[in-house]
């Protein structure tokens, strides 16, 4: 447990490698750099005193001494990159390196027809009132001091845009690369909007290049507007030194459907932000993750849905595993405004502790203002149940067999739930192989 | 438009019944919060130099604190230096003792309260033990002797200072140190009176006891302190009640409840709040401001918390349970009630330290109105707490289109063999119950009654008998114009 003031030092050598790095963008986004220094500077890093950060402060201390990172050329070729990792992402593959969009690198894609993918800086020269119509407008409004950081220093990002009624039938893959030779901070940005109509999945991976310790702070901020629909998934397999911090911004309008999948397989103090504004009639969100956490892992969920129009409806469904000496963190807030009458917004988190030493923490709240709605939350924390086990080894099941079958069926709750089914039978395996070596 | 004023004062006065003022001499200490007031309270009190000592240096602590901001509660800015920390009766006798005549004033006040101060006629009503408590004194202590018979020790803090420091000084602040927070350092600096109970090994108390708080003085705040302790495999029950007056001012009352419970004893302890919630325009009314902390100190020890919270204008509550003792066992059962202004933070906190622990919470909040009612609770599963469980239940009802029905449970569990539970549910009440009620010939405001007490019942069926059916009539009270 830190104080805000422990962590002054770290915030102080941010504020003072802001002067220290240049800065190209447009004018108007560097106004947005200069504000967001500012409001990092008066805030600091969040200490125990946050509520948000109550459980996730600690590491901030660390980062302190690390050094800013803005490559975006690497030694790679496309095809390297692509056969490196073992989910099979189709075709549709942006590469982004710490965060920025590679023109080098995609320059073989084929992208479907509608669909724009670029940088953040150069689509905000040539298509301002666009860019500035969406940039920052949720994440602006963030009280979270690690929104400032990064609005502070990213220096760029990836712009991917999906116009009115334009439909992908295979998912968008972004394959996000964490690359850095030296232990660094780097702020990655990106901005997803979609037009009306249309229909989109994605799927985030976000991936290290080398197992140097790395600070990532992202933010992507997603605009689904009326009668679209958007498929997120996240995978974030990063190297055992990794730190990263990723807040989601979405926005809906009328109509629209949202479901992300967020899921940290690997790295070493993971935080997400999920922030859901609701912010049309008849519109849909639903929220699904999955947490293995092993030894000397630290996971955070945060969510946050805002219920603002009528008619909408929610379902977060969050489960976590934890093993050793794993540390895993939920908070989940659903607000739902005066005016969303009629709203449906349920939410769950269970938990499964299988030792000692493993903590969890699970603050699961509602805040109510309007009164014809139907909310409920439920969180457990448990293990596995010894009568089930004992029922499979007397029908000659081994336990260690019998343990996998329940932990399957724990994570297969969540799975289930999911878009794809590449993803799915990833995430089976993953759970398969992680918790395969997790005998008492 | 003072037609109007006074149509709104006449509608509201009709609802809460204890607004009165009783004209009760009283004795001030002037306004304001200094060393110099503490030492007067102490003097007054006639207490120890330890009771001072203890009183400066929480006095201490809570200068060097901040107002706590974190609840979901809007409380105005309180100034505490323009509040009266001391108001007691001139005349505190309940009764002279030599002519057996009895102090019109104050028996007046509590017969009107419905408070039966007559052993002899409350023994015929099942008896149970008073002690009533009017600002700032206790003024009577009923079945004192026949409680001391069976060792059982039932008196105001005070007397308790006086007669029993050792055990004063063994258990006051153990359970609520000074320093735990803002209000409690504050009470610890100027509580002036209380009360105290001390049950024996062995003994199961043979009667209700209970402790009855009224605010009757203006521009006075009340800082009362109850501690009880119950020994090896003792039982009691207690209760307690409140009032105040109807005023446009708001008044401060910050209390502290003390539980120690030793190995196998148990202490049901119920709560009736129906301070003044304030008026319907939201001017006035009590802000509650409480911390009620039992520990389970021996093995299989139990404590059971019951409330239901009906008034004040703002609630910060959160009665929780420590339970240290292996195989103890901590129950919180609440029913929150908000209407027009009013705004409830309330919940629990059960820290489970010892082995086998068992804990429950049943928190049913009711809001109408345009009020704001929050759960708060969190449960604690600290890494020796092996094999521990809890479970959570808190459901909201809402009653109106602009109140607020909030739930905030933290959940840290810190060992691979306890079992945590938390389920919360929010909705209104089904507009389908509503007209089947309709149907067969209930009025909608009957309706509701019927509805809302059959959500709370598993809370008020825990309550002893002469609190629950005053329970459930103030639910009624309480909602009286919430909907439509």
């Amino acid at each position: 447990m830190k104080q805000e003031s422990d962590l002054l030092p770290a915030a102080n050598r941010f504020v003072s490698l802001f002067d220290e790095i240049t800065d190209s963008c447009p004018e108007w986004i560097k106004n947005i750099h200069e504000n967001s220094i500012l409001r990092f500077k008066e805030k600091g890093f969040p200490g125990s005193k946050n509520e948000s950060y109550k459980f996730s402060h600690d590491e901030f201390s660390l980062i302190g001494e690390f050094d800013y990172e803005e490559t975006e050329e690497v030694p790679f070729t496309r095809s390297q990159l692509l056969s490196e990792k073992n989910i099979d992402r189709g075709a549709l593959t942006v590469i982004t390196i710490n965060g920025r969009y590679s023109e080098s690198l995609n320059s073989d894609a084929a992208f479907p027809e509608g669909m724009i993918v670029g940088n953040l800086c150069e689509t905000g020269v040539q298509e301002q009132n666009m860019i500035s119509s969406f940039l920052n407008v949720q994440a602006g409004k963030s009280e979270d001091a690690l929104v400032d950081l990064n609005n502070a220093f990213f220096r760029d990002g990836l712009f991917l845009c999906f116009p009115s009624n334009v439909v992908i039938d295979k998912p968008v893959c972004i394959l996000n690369v964490n690359y850095s030779k030296r232990p660094a901070f780097s702020a990655q940005r990106n901005l997803i909007v979609l037009g009306t109509g249309s229909k989109v999945s994605i799927l985030y991976e976000d991936v290290s290049a080398f197992s140097e310790k790395m600070f990532s702070d992202n933010v992507t901020e997603i605009f689904i507007d009326s009668y679209s629909s958007l498929n997120f998934c996240e995978i974030q397999d990063l190297n055992d030194e990794s730190r990263s911090v990723h807040s989601i911004f979405t926005n809906q309008k009328d109509n629209s459907f949202l479901q992300t999948e967020i899921n940290p397989v690997r790295g070493a103090w993971i935080r997400n932000n999920l922030k859901v504004a609701i912010d049309g009639e008849f519109s849909e969100a639903k929220l699904y993750g999955l947490s293995v956490i092993g030894e000397d892992q630290h996971f955070d969920q945060y969510t946050k849905v805002d219920h603002i129009k009528a008619n909408g409806s929610s379902d977060q469904h969050y489960k976590y595993m934890l093993e050793k000496n794993a540390r895993g963190s939920f908070y989940g807030r659903i607000h739902v405004f005066r005016d969303a009458q009629k709203t449906n917004a349920y939410q769950k988190n269970n938990n499964i502790l299988f030792t000692e030493k493993a903590v969890m923490n699970t603050r699961p709240q509602l805040i109510i203002d309007a009164d014809d709605v139907k909310c409920s939350h439920g969180a457990t924390i448990g293990q596995i149940d010894e009568e089930a086990l004992f029922y499979m080894q007397q029908r000659g099941i081994g336990k260690d067999e019998a343990k996998m079958l329940m932990m399957n069926a724990f994570a297969g709750e969540v799975i289930d739930k999911f878009k794809n089914d590449k993803i799915k039978k990833y995430m089976t395996d993953m759970v398969t192989r992680k918790l395969g070596g997790a005998k008492e | 438009m003072e037609d109007q004023e006074k149509l709104i004062k006449d509608v509201t006065s009709g609802d809460y019944k204890f607004g009165f003022v009783s004209p009760v001499d009283m004795d001030f200490l002037p306004k304001g919060l200094n060393e110099d007031i503490i030492r007067e309270i102490s003097l007054r009190n006639d207490e120890p130099d330890f009771m001072l000592q203890f009183r400066l240096k929480s006095f201490k602590q809570w200068r060097k604190m901040k107002m706590p901001h974190w609840a979901y509660l809007k409380i105005p800015p309180i100034d505490f230096q323009n509040i009266i920390y001391y108001a007691a009766p001139k005349n505190k006798h309940f009764q002279n003792e030599e002519t057996g005549e009895m102090n019109s004033e104050l028996s007046d006040t509590f017969d009107k309260l419905g408070i039966n101060l007559d052993e002899r006629k409350s023994l015929s009503g099942g008896g149970v033990a008073v002690d009533a408590v009017i600002d700032s004194v206790s003024v009577k202590t009923t079945f004192q002797k026949s409680l001391a018979e069976k060792g059982v020790i039932f008196c105001s803090i005070n007397e308790a200072i006086r007669k029993y420091p050792e055990l004063i000084k063994k258990y006051l602040g153990k359970s609520v140190p000074p320093s735990d927070n803002y209000f409690a350092a504050l009470n610890s600096s100027v509580f002036s009176d209380g009360s105290f109970c001390y049950i024996p090994k062995g003994v199961r108390c043979p009667m209700e006891l209970s402790t009855y708080f009224r605010i009757n003085a203006a521009g006075t705040g009340q800082f009362e302190r109850t501690l009880i302790v119950a020994d090896d495999d003792s039982y009691v029950s207690y209760l307690e009640g409140c009032t105040a007056p109807q005023r446009d001012e708001n008044q401060l009352h910050t209390a502290i409840v003390e539980i120690i419970i030793m190995d196998h004893a148990e202490v049901k302890y119920s709560t009736v709040q129906n301070w003044y919630p304030g008026n319907k325009e939201g001017k006035g009314g009590v802000y509650n401001f409480v911390t009620k902390r039992a520990i389970c100190r021996g093995e299989g020890s139990k404590i059971s918390w019951t409330q239901v919270e009906t008034g004040s204008a703002i609630t910060w509550k959160y009665p929780s349970c420590i339970l240290k003792g292996d195989n103890s066992v901590g129950e919180f059962n609440s029913v929150a009630v908000t209407n027009n202004y009013q705004q409830a933070d309330t919940g629990t906190k059960m820290i489970h330290i010892g082995k086998n622990t068992k804990s429950s919470i049943i928190s049913k909040g009711i809001s109408g109105g345009r009020s704001d009612n929050s759960y708060r609770g969190m449960v604690k599963m600290l890494p020796g707490a092996s094999n521990s469980k809890n479970f959570s239940q808190c459901d909201s009802l809402l009653l109106g289109s602009k109140c607020g029905a909030h739930t905030f449970p933290y959940i840290e569990v810190g060992n691979s063999t306890s079992v945590v539970e938390h389920e919360a549910t929010t909705s209104k009440i089904g507009e389908d119950k509503l007209f089947y009620c309709n149907q067969r010939g209930i009025s909608t405001e009957d309706a509701i009654a019927l509805i809302v007490n059959g959500y709370a019942i598993d809370v008020l069926k825990r309550l002893p008998m002469e609190f629950a059916i005053e329970a459930q009539k103030l639910l009624q009270i309480s909602l009286k114009g919430s909907v439509g």
